[in-house]
């Protein structure tokens, strides 16, 4: 570790990892709730626990992103962060935030009070006060990761980091929107949460990715920076007007159904070059990294966003094909292969990356590690089809056929029974993972030199 | 792929200008052409609307346009022509020159769009009528954007500036030669 | 002459040519027309590619976009033909 304020990402690792096994614990919970429908009803109804599953994700994954900047940024830039302290701050308004939420949630404190009472929509349901936290955290930020920049080197790389950063802070600031026109509300949803995970969030990983190639691969600077200018081009001029395929069906207009698809569909293309970008690197590079598992998740977050992201998303992107499989279960599988690939996988990369500086070891736990990425990818992937296989026989008895929801339902027992079996591994992998990091051991792969590049 | 390739030029040589333009444009021939499928596959479905709303439509206006743009397109070649030259008063004289000529194809195409809109045409007529104003419409955007690019590279000739603005506004020249025989020449 | 003068001769002819060909009435019968109109549109588009956009002597690179562009022609063209059937 170059720069002794790097120190701050550990925290924010530390943190985000205990959110990723708070949030695939309650993932199982939700699982099992679907083939024993009375579990926990009482204590913990169905809706509840899925808030904490949704909520954690992201503020773990947002956790993860944040620990990422801090890290590179002082290796980036060639100074330290401007202030490690406000970095904490953040942390702590963050992590008290998202507590506060959960405790919210949980026992439904303060029903019905416009700042203390959770809210109403869909993965927006944090209390007031704690989105104004949020904002304010996002503001610590971005005036810390500007003032190190500034005054720093500038790399391609910090760059589209921040306007990643940035346009996730801006672009939150629409879940402080709320119409009273429920198709207006839609739309603006939209600009939270497809901005974000179809947007800007795109920039976050393509930048992340593109730093761990340098640091793994020894490719120039110059070849890595190319590359990523070519990702991000594609991924905002695909995503942006692609955000009209969550506009078919809301009550707006029906050009929007035109727009969408044409859009959506080409939405596949930025995650297609960032899996050309990993194995190109890695073909063309030069050096032999020591940290083989940081390799092995930065290679498996390509390929899985590409599939989750990508084919899933376009199988079902389609206005003539979203008509009739639009909220089933082919959803939630492109859903969560999507963000395993894209967003968690990226997170548990940087993490493998960075821990090893970070505690000043060599890196260690290697085939734990790796061990882990097998279970949790297969597990996933496992869920994928499961949910998919539920989502088509879904698609074709209720909205082909007719039948009620909850006949249907009734008729997908066997494929809920598979998936919480997947889901098992995915925690089985996770909790292995978490061990892999804070474990002390100190075993290495091989010892192939470790000289970052410049 | 040789995306580290430079653009020197040479008997075999990279792609001219920017790669970031090049993706671009490749990105909106791919755009266009699944609008332009998909219009095909709603005429399949549909033939009847789709011959009347072709019927409405004014061959000699959109003939008229092509015209227009490709003549401005050979001012904007004559200008990147006279930048590697490095006759600056020229370069400027004829990005100003195919910007203008650019600009009788907005006055066109908008006395179009209202001419159709007064008889009641609209986006919401018919899927005709819906691709042709968003088809047309998101081209039009991209004329009137494209304006501006080489109205600002005239006011900053150096030559990779005017390479990416007039590729640029070469490629708005190519979706046109493809957005106008399928919706104006199908009758 | 330079490359972009002829091929500003050569498309604006091609325009010329279609618009005369269709007061002819020579869109009467829908698939040669349609084969027509493809031709046209693929000669012009490839002269704005080559000496517009300056691909011709880009080896690799021209006959990728060249083939990318007439594939899509090729099945815009395609589809727009089945409706004839």
């Amino acid at each position: 570790m170059k720069y002794q304020s790097q120190k701050v990402a550990l925290a924010y690792f530390a943190c985000a990892l205990v959110l990723f096994a708070a949030q695939v614990t309650f993932g199982l919970v939700l699982g099992y709730i679907y083939v024993a429908p009375n579990f926990l009803a009482e204590l913990l109804p169905f809706n509840i626990a899925r808030m904490v599953h949704t909520n954690a994700l992201i503020v773990w994954l947002l956790l993860g992103f944040f620990g990422a900047a801090y890290y590179l940024i002082p290796e980036e830039s060639e100074r330290e962060l401007h202030s490690p302290k406000l970095a904490y701050l953040q942390l702590i308004l963050l992590m008290v935030g998202a507590s506060a939420a959960v405790l919210t949630y949980l026992f439904n404190a303060f029903e019905g009070n416009f700042l203390l009472g959770k809210e109403g929509r869909e993965f927006l349901e944090q209390p007031l006060w704690v989105k104004l936290g949020i904002v304010v955290a996002a503001l610590i930020f971005l005036y810390n990761f500007t003032m190190t920049v500034l005054k720093g080197r500038k790399t391609v790389i910090t760059n589209v980091l921040l306007m990643g950063l940035g346009g996730i802070a801006l672009f939150f600031l629409f879940s402080l929107y709320n119409p009273s026109n429920l198709t207006v509300d839609k739309m603006y949803w939209w600009y939270v949460v497809h901005i974000w995970v179809e947007g800007v969030w795109e920039l976050v990983m393509a930048s992340v990715l593109a730093f761990m190639m340098l640091k793994l691969t020894g490719v120039d600077r110059e070849v890595v920076e190319k590359w990523l200018y070519v990702i991000v081009a594609l991924a905002l001029f695909t995503g942006l007007l692609g955000t009209g395929h969550h506009y078919y069906w809301i009550g707006t207009p029906g050009y929007w159904q035109w727009i969408g698809s044409i859009f959506s569909a080409l939405e596949i293309l930025p995650f297609f070059a960032m899996v050309l970008f990993t194995f190109v690197m890695v073909w063309k590079g030069r050096r032999e990294h020591p940290n083989k598992a940081a390799l092995l998740w930065a290679l498996g977050c390509s390929v899985l966003a590409f599939f989750g992201a990508g084919v899933w998303g376009f199988m079902h992107t389609l206005a003539p094909m979203n008509y009739y499989t639009h909220g089933t279960q082919v959803t939630a599988a492109h859903g969560h292969l999507a963000f395993f690939g894209a967003y968690v996988s990226l997170n548990l990369a940087i993490i493998s990356y960075a821990m090893p500086n970070l505690l000043g070891r060599a890196p260690y736990n290697q085939v734990l590690n790796m061990v882990s990425f097998w279970l949790m990818a297969s597990g996933m992937a496992f869920m994928t089809f499961t949910l998919t296989f539920a989502g088509v026989v879904q698609t074709h008895l209720q909205r082909v056929n007719g039948e009620g929801f909850m006949e249907v339902q009734d008729q997908l027992g066997l494929f809920y029974w598979m998936r919480f079996g997947s889901g098992v591994v995915v925690v089985i992998g996770a909790l292995l993972f978490i061990f892999a990091m804070f474990a002390p051991r100190r075993e290495i792969i091989d010892a192939g030199s470790a000289v970052p590049a410049e | 792929m040789s995306v580290g390739h430079s653009s020197h030029a040479a008997a075999r040589q990279g792609l001219p200008g920017n790669p970031l333009i090049w993706v671009l444009i490749l990105s909106e021939i791919a755009a266009f052409s699944a609008a332009l499928a998909g219009f095909a596959v709603a005429r399949l479905l549909d033939p009847a609307t789709f011959a009347k709303g072709a019927a409405a439509l004014n061959p000699l206006a959109g003939s008229a346009n092509t015209a227009i743009l490709l003549t401005s397109g050979l001012f904007a070649a004559w200008a990147l022509d006279a930048a590697r030259r490095g006759e600056t008063s020229a370069t400027r004289r004829l990005l100003v020159a195919a910007a203008s000529i650019g600009a009788v194809f907005v006055v066109v195409k908008v006395a179009e769009y209202v001419g159709k809109a007064a008889i009641g045409l609209t986006i919401d007529t018919d899927a005709f009528f819906t691709l042709y104003y968003l088809v047309t419409g998101f081209h039009l955007a991209h004329v009137a954007f494209g304006i501006a690019i080489l109205s600002l590279v005239a006011a900053f000739p150096e030559k990779e500036n005017v390479e990416t603005g007039v590729a640029f506004w070469h490629m708005i020249d190519l979706v046109w030669v493809m957005v106008f025989p399928v919706f104006y020449l199908l009758r | 002459m330079r490359a972009s003068t002829k091929a500003w001769i050569v498309t604006i002819a091609l325009t010329a040519l279609t618009a005369a060909a269709l007061s002819a009435g020579m869109n009467a019968a829908p698939l040669g027309w349609l084969a027509f109109l493809a031709a046209v549109t693929l000669v012009k588009g490839r002269l704005i590619l080559l000496d517009f956009l300056e691909l011709r002597a880009t080896g690799r690179w021209r006959r990728g976009i060249v083939t990318g562009f007439s594939a899509a022609i090729l099945t815009i063209a395609g589809l727009l033909a089945l409706a004839s059937f």
